[in-house]
């Protein structure tokens, strides 16, 4: 697998997982999360920007998010996401679900390499 | 903020209008709402870089992505309207009745080639409804599919039963005993059977993931 593979692989994972923990403490939009997406992983997360709108509205799709226009004074405006509490169920199983992959990974890496 | 900053650009418009464009079919509410929130981050994007101005907004769209792309990533979650699939259930029952196969064989010896076209039109209608059906079940999903050969069963059924107790004209009758009675009723359940599979199918290999555009 060429590394490009590699990243893309990774990366299909961990984006839903990392969206659904952007929104676990405040309502963000789209532009927002893309921002923060990026300058909170150093830029590993630096996505073609129209291609996070599926991801949401698939989040929203399967009830993790629920999302509302604010018209704000000087802005245009703004659809706000925000996460629901199945959403949170999901991140918390997620999380137990990552830590056990990082925790073997390592362990395994630990031993190998 | 920009004070112009609720006022959008004649790029971002045109943009706009080519995403439109290619989000036909979809439902008129989806459509509206994908179209508000490009806007929206649109904007948002261009006042980030600087300001409305013509070079942020042009800068903003090529961040954003293709129409095309983009596009088909919303059509893949959204489907088509359901317009669109009532058009498709309506084309299965139409076309239904048209495959019904009837022929005249009172008429073999004058009109031999007016049989024949009719055996190759039917066998080209059926292959036409079973395309359509499978089309309806990759482009809408395993249950419209479904549905649209359906409604092409129970028209050819319909069809068939009115037809036989009908007061038809000696010279014409219907291909409905034995053999291609058999054969009639087979291809018939053959459609709704198709539309699923070629659903089920589409869906076992469609990568859902793979919208994800990374830089």
């Amino acid at each position: 697998m060429k590394e490009k593979e590699w990243d893309k692989e990774f990366k299909k994972g961990g984006i839903q997982l990392c969206v659904l923990a952007l929104l676990s403490k405040e309502r963000k939009y789209g532009f927002q999360i893309i921002k923060e997406l990026k300058t909170g992983t150093d830029g590993y997360y630096t996505l073609k920007e129209g291609t996070l709108y599926p991801i949401l509205h698939r989040l929203k799709k399967r009830d993790y998010l629920i999302s509302e226009w604010v018209v704000g004074e000087g802005s245009p405006p703004r659809n706000y996401y925000s996460i629901t509490e199945k959403g949170r169920e999901t991140l918390k199983a997620a999380l137990a679900q990552w830590d056990l992959m990082i925790g073997g990974t390592t362990k395994l890496l630990e031993v190998y390499l | 903020m920009n004070q112009n900053s609720n006022k959008s650009s004649p790029e971002i418009e045109d943009y706009l209008k080519r995403l439109r464009k290619k989000l036909r079919f979809m439902s008129k509410k989806t459509k509206n709402n994908v179209l508000d929130e490009v806007r929206s981050h649109l904007h948002e994007s261009a006042l980030d870089l600087g300001g409305m101005s013509r070079q942020n907004a042009m800068v903003a769209i090529a961040n954003y992505g293709g129409p095309k792309e983009t596009a088909k990533s919303y059509k893949r979650m959204y489907g088509y309207g359901k317009f669109v699939t009532v058009i498709f259930i309506l084309l299965g029952f139409l076309l239904g009745i048209l495959t019904v196969p009837l022929s005249a064989p009172a008429l073999k010896q004058e009109l031999i080639t007016f049989n024949t076209v009719c055996l190759i039109g039917t066998f080209f209608l059926t292959a036409l409804l079973f395309f359509i059906i499978i089309i309806s079940g990759v482009k809408f999903g395993r249950w419209t599919g479904m549905l649209v050969g359906v409604a092409a069963f129970a028209s050819r059924g319909l069809t068939m039963l009115v037809v036989t107790n009908l007061p038809l004209p000696e010279k014409i009758e219907i291909v409905a005993s034995g053999g291609p009675c058999f054969f009639f009723i087979i291809v018939s359940l053959m459609m709704p059977v198709a539309g699923f599979v070629a659903g089920r199918v589409f869906i076992k290999f469609k990568k859902k993931d793979d919208d994800v555009a990374w830089d």
